[in-house]
Order: C-alpha cells, then structure tokens, then sequence
C-alpha cells in the first residue's frame, strides 16, 4: 500500500521533471513570444502519460507547467492559468485518443493514426491555446490585437509536439517484441541515416540549402526504409531525432528553412515536420497491419491444413482398422466353405473358426461404437443423461463385473474409503471408463496380476479413484500422449496387444465432460500403472440447480 | 525344388491364422511376422517365394520395412502382395508391389495371385 503509493509520487515527480526539462527547452527556442514555441514537446510528453499511466497523473503536469512557467515569464496568475490549460490539454488529448484512437494501440493503423493526430494534435491544443492565450491577454501579458497570430503559433506549437513526441514515448512504452540481432543491426543503419542525412538537410548553411533546392526530399526515402522495416515506432523516434536536428540547425540559421523571416522559417519547419510525423507514422502502421494480416492469414491456413491432416490420418487409421477384422470374417467363412466342399472340416477347427468369428465381431463392435464416440466428441455432442449417483456402489459394481468376465486369474481388490461418495454423473458413460480401465489393467499385465482400485475422498472436495496394475507400464514420455487418439506407449503397441489407442481418449474426455481430471502414472516400464481420476463431489446446493447443469 | 513358401506380415492375429490356414490348405509352407522388423528377421533365414504384406502395423510398418529391406538387399526380388486399406492404394503404389489387394479381399483373389507370383 505504501509502496503503491510512492511509486505513484516518485511516478508524478518524475513525470514533472521531464515536463520541466523539454518546457525549458522548448522555451529557449521561442523567438515570437516567450511563452510559445515551434515544437512544444511538453504537450506530446503530457498526452503520452495520460495513455501510458492513466489520468491519475494530472498533477504532475500542473505542478511542472507552473513552474516551467513562473520561472519563464508572466505572473503567478498567468501561470497557474498556462497550467491549468496545459493539463487540462493532456487530459482531454488522452481522453479523446482512449475514446476514438484506441488509446495506446492508436499507432497500428492508419485510420487511427488519423484519429490520433485529429484529436491529440488538432482538438486537445485548442484547449491550452485558448486558456493561455487568453490569460495572457487579460493580465496584459499580450496585446489583444496579437490575439489570434499568438493562439495560432501556440495551437501550432502544441500540436507539433502531439505529433511528433506523443508516439515515440507511446511506441517505446509499448509491450516490445523481442530484438533479433538482424533488427539491431538494422535499426542502428537506420539511426546512424537518419542522423546524417538530417545534418546534410538541416545544418549546412553552404551554397546547397542557400539556393533552397529542395533536399528537404532527402528525408523521405529514409522514413521509407523505417515505414516498411521498422515500423511505426522507429519511425517515430526517426521523425523525432529529425525535428531535433530541424530545429537546432534552422534556428542557427542553417539548412532549407532558414528563410529570412524567422517566423516564416518555423512555419514551414512545424508544417514540414507535422506533415512527415502523420505520413511516415501512417504508412508504418499500414505496413504493420498488413504484415499481422498475412501473418494470421498464414497461420490459419497452417491450422486448416493440419486439421484436414488430421482428419485424413483418422479416417485412414478408421478405415485400415475396420476393415482388417472384416477380412479376417471374410477369410473363416470362407475358408469354412472350402473345407466343408472338401470334406475335410473336424470340429476342433470349425470351433476354432467360431471362436475367431465371434471375437472378430466383438472387435469390430467396440471399434464402431469408439468411432462413434470420437464422432460426438468431434463435433461437440458427447451428452450426457448425469444423476446423483453413488460412486463407491458404482465402482463395486464394475469391479464385480470385470471380476466376472475377466479370464479369472487376475486378482481385484478393492479399498473404498469415505462414507459419502455422492457424484452428479451418467451411469452408462461412468460405467464405460471404469470398465475401460480394468479391461486396460487386465490386457496390459501378466495372468495372475494384481489390480487395484481405490477410492478416496480429496481435499478440492472430490474423490479420486485409481487402477493400478502391475503390467507392463509405460516408459517415460508416455503418460500425456496416451490420451490422444489413436495413440497407445509404444511397448504396448509391440506385437500381442490389440487396440485402436482410443479407448483412453474417450475415456478422459468423458470425465472432463463431468467436470473431473484424468491422468496416468508409471514408474516406468515393466513396473506397472496407475490410471487416476479425479470427480467432484456432488452437493445439495447444486441439487436445485441439477436438472439443468446435468444436460 | 519349387519354393512354396509364403511369408504373411500383417499385426492382426486373427488374420493371419486364417490366411495361414487357407494358403496351408492349398500346399503353401506358411511363416507369419506380426511387424516388419519381424519380418526381416525371418528373412535372414529364410526366403519365401511370395511375401504378403500388411500396411499399417506397429513397430515397423510395410513402406519402413519395403525401405529397409532395400538397404538390407533381403530378398528384394521376392514379389510382394500389399494388403491395403483402400484409402492407401497411392501410398501402395509407391511401394514396388507385385499386387495390391484392398482389404476385406476374397481368399480366391489372394489365391491366383500367389499363385501366379510364384510360377511368374
């Protein structure tokens, strides 16, 4: 709490010393008026931290306008006025941007790089302009009859310095992506151009800009190469470093502006700089839009491909595996006709045959009845009819069954603990993962194994149920890819086990369909598993709403 | 001597005992390999005059183990029936097989074709 708090105070003092330090500087380049100036960055810096920080940060700015300045000219009225308009300013050029631009994201496309520069450049500074100016006048600071020559030069001032210093400190508070050293290498060229060609453009008072040929062109093909390389906030800190060098060699009366008239001079060097910041910074947003457009347009279409991979891998996995079992049919009737034209059927093969039709047929109704399980899974339609349900009685009852019909050398134990295991779930679905599992620890441990299964009660107000076996676990690695379809470990797809690698699949996302977890644990191969699933325990306050939630 | 031998690489259990049975009956002297490295396996030791051979199996599948078998040169010249889900044929194809039989197949095509393979 503290701390929040002198973040925020050393946050507002910080901001003020940053007002104040561009102000003075600014200030030293007024030549009209000592209260106004070519490129007020102060207004840019302002706006920027009312996106940036939120509007929180008021007071740092009327606290640094006041003293940038009292300390200039004019009176302590005068200047609580000036500040009062310069913040106000801010906050109105933020609000704006936040409402019509989006705010910090104003810089990635050109619409809102025009609605930026309306509101933060041509709306907000009307605000400050008006205020000072006209305070300026009423204390007889300023001449009425300069009126409107001084509102311009100020509004122009200001929203230079929207333009030109709002996006760079945006840009660069910005989440960044991550430098690649080709970038680097790039926008270290870019800068050290930048720096040289602005020199040429703006600080030679030689024979090339005294015969004002037009070098200001020079620039151009530079913010070019940042537009499409860099992007908008490289471009912006190139604009930036511009209009430094501009003003500093043109107030020395150096480079293309430097016409006799220096109120013309900073005319065309503000309208030159305005125009370079809303081109170059619109065209680098454009350039970006288009690239994050292909860019997602390609990853789709890779989203695309892979999913109609995926579904031709699954229909010809489907496929193979539907239609071996049926050759093997094919194969004993037929091989049943032959012997039988030829008399030499005994009835320890056509038992044998039978044995593999009638297994033949039970695989093949399990595989139908799996695939159109992944069916409803697919296509988002694995229902449920869920009821209270008692999850010990129902894990009995699986485990008497699989105890049943097991080849009867497998032990089952079963250790139930809680005395309320009360779950909201489908029997038939609940029944079919609990058999699942035993039928896995049976296929995938030795005759004569163990399986057990617990129940107990959890802490997140569930039970967790688990079957462990002492089969041929999984080796490392395994434990995630054997939920996904068509994916068994690889030791159990060497040779004697049959199966799609559906099974599990389905099984987990029936239990995430009730809202529960399930994963698998091996302490490596040949050392057992332990399958564990996790359901939440059903209570009477979801009673009321059961008969809804369970469909 | 004429080489009756076949060879049957498929991973399904039931299917290979039938064809066993049925390629038995017509005087074949069958072995059966559930995988492809299996199957190479057998073939150090023994070659058969015609291999049958399954896709999509464990381990080491048909198009692994036709690869391999040309890196081993074992029995490359033996003829090769490929049993394929029908969705596979291209991918048969490109497999160099003598045959290609989509499954479920009639036992009287599987047949005629060993047996034609044999005495081709």
């Amino acid at each position: 709490m503290l701390a929040a708090r002198l973040r925020y105070v050393l946050l507002l003092v910080v901001l003020a010393g940053a007002y104040i330090l561009a102000a003075k500087i600014g200030l030293a380049f007024a030549v009209i008026n000592p209260s106004s100036t070519a490129i007020w960055a102060p207004t840019g810096i302002a706006i920027a931290a009312n996106l940036i920080f939120g509007y929180r940060v008021w007071p740092a700015f009327l606290v640094g306008a006041f003293i940038s300045n009292v300390t200039t000219a004019g009176s302590i009225g005068t200047s609580l006025a000036i500040a009062a308009g310069n913040t106000l300013e801010g906050f109105v050029g933020a609000w704006l941007v936040n409402r019509f631009a989006h705010g910090r994201r104003a810089f990635e496309t050109p619409s809102d790089v025009f609605r930026f520069s309306v509101c933060a450049a041509g709306l907000a500074p009307i605000v400050s302009a008006t205020i000072g100016v006209t305070s300026l006048s009423v204390m007889g600071y300023s001449g009425w009859a300069s009126y409107v020559p001084v509102w311009t030069t100020w509004w122009l001032g200001d929203a230079a310095g929207a333009l030109i210093a709002a996006p760079v400190i945006v840009l660069w508070a910005n989440p960044q992506e991550r430098w690649s050293r080709r970038a680097v290498i790039e926008a270290v060229a870019l800068y050290l151009l930048v720096l040289v060609s602005a020199n040429v453009v703006f600080n030679t008072g030689d024979s090339v800009a005294a015969r004002h040929y037009p070098v200001g062109f020079v620039i151009i093909p530079v913010l070019v190469w940042a537009a499409f390389r860099l992007g908008p906030r490289d471009t912006s800190t190139a604009v930036g470093l511009i209009a430094v060098l501009a003003i500093f060699g043109t107030l020395h009366g150096l480079g293309v502006f430097s016409v006799p008239d220096r109120n013309a001079s900073l005319l065309l060097l503000q309208s030159y700089m305005a125009v370079l910041s809303i081109t170059f910074v619109s065209l680098a947003a454009a350039v970006g839009q288009r690239n994050r457009l292909l860019l997602a347009e390609q990853q789709s279409r890779a989203l695309a491909e892979s999913a109609v991979r995926a579904r031709e891998e699954f229909l010809s996995i489907a496929s193979h595996e539907l239609r071996t079992p049926v050759a093997s049919l094919k194969g004993s009737v037929q091989l049943l006709q032959r012997r039988r034209a030829s008399g030499e059927l005994d009835f320890a093969r056509f038992d044998r045959m039978l044995v593999i039709i009638g297994s033949t047929a039970d695989r093949l109704t399990t595989l139908v009845n799996q695939l159109l399980d992944v069916s409803r899974i697919q296509t988002d339609h694995l229902d449920l009819s869920a009821q209270p349900l008692d999850l010990s009685a129902e894990l009995r009852e699986s485990v008497e069954r699989a105890r049943m019909y097991g080849d009867g050398t497998h032990s089952f134990s079963l250790s139930l603990n809680g005395s309320s295991t009360p779950v909201l779930a489908d029997p038939g679905r609940l029944e079919q993962v609990w058999s699942n599992l035993l039928d896995n620890a049976v296929k995938y441990s030795p005759r004569g194994g163990d399986i057990r299964v617990r129940l107990e009660a959890t802490d997140d107000d569930g039970f967790e149920v688990s079957v462990s076996d002492s089969g041929i676990g999984m080796p490392a690695g395994a434990e995630g890819t054997i939920f996904q379809p068509f994916s068994r470990a690889t030791n159990a797809t060497a040779g004697q086990f049959a199966g799609m690698g559906l099974g599990l699949y389905i099984c987990r996302k029936i239990i995430e369909r009730h809202g529960g977890r399930m994963w698998a644990k091996s302490p490596g191969e040949n050392h057992g598993t332990t399958v564990r699933v996790w359901l939440p325990r059903y209570t009477d306050r979801e009673a009321e709403q059961a008969p809804a939630s369970a469909q | 001597v004429i080489n009756r031998r076949v060879l049957v690489i498929d991973d399904d259990i039931y299917l290979r005992e039938v064809l066993h049975e049925i390629l038995s009956d017509d005087g074949y002297d069958v072995r059966e390999a559930s995988d492809g490295m299996a199957a190479l396996d057998t073939l150090a030791e023994w070659t058969p005059a015609v291999i049958i051979l399954d896709l999509m199996m464990p381990v080491m599948d048909g198009r692994e183990f036709r690869a391999r078998q040309r890196d081993l040169g074992r029995a490359i010249d033996v003829p090769v029936i490929v049993l394929s889900a029908s969705r596979q044929i291209d991918a048969a194809a490109e497999l160099d097989a003598a045959r290609i039989l989509a499954k479920p197949f009639e036992m009287d095509e599987l047949l005629s074709a060993v047996q034609s393979l044999r005495e081709g």
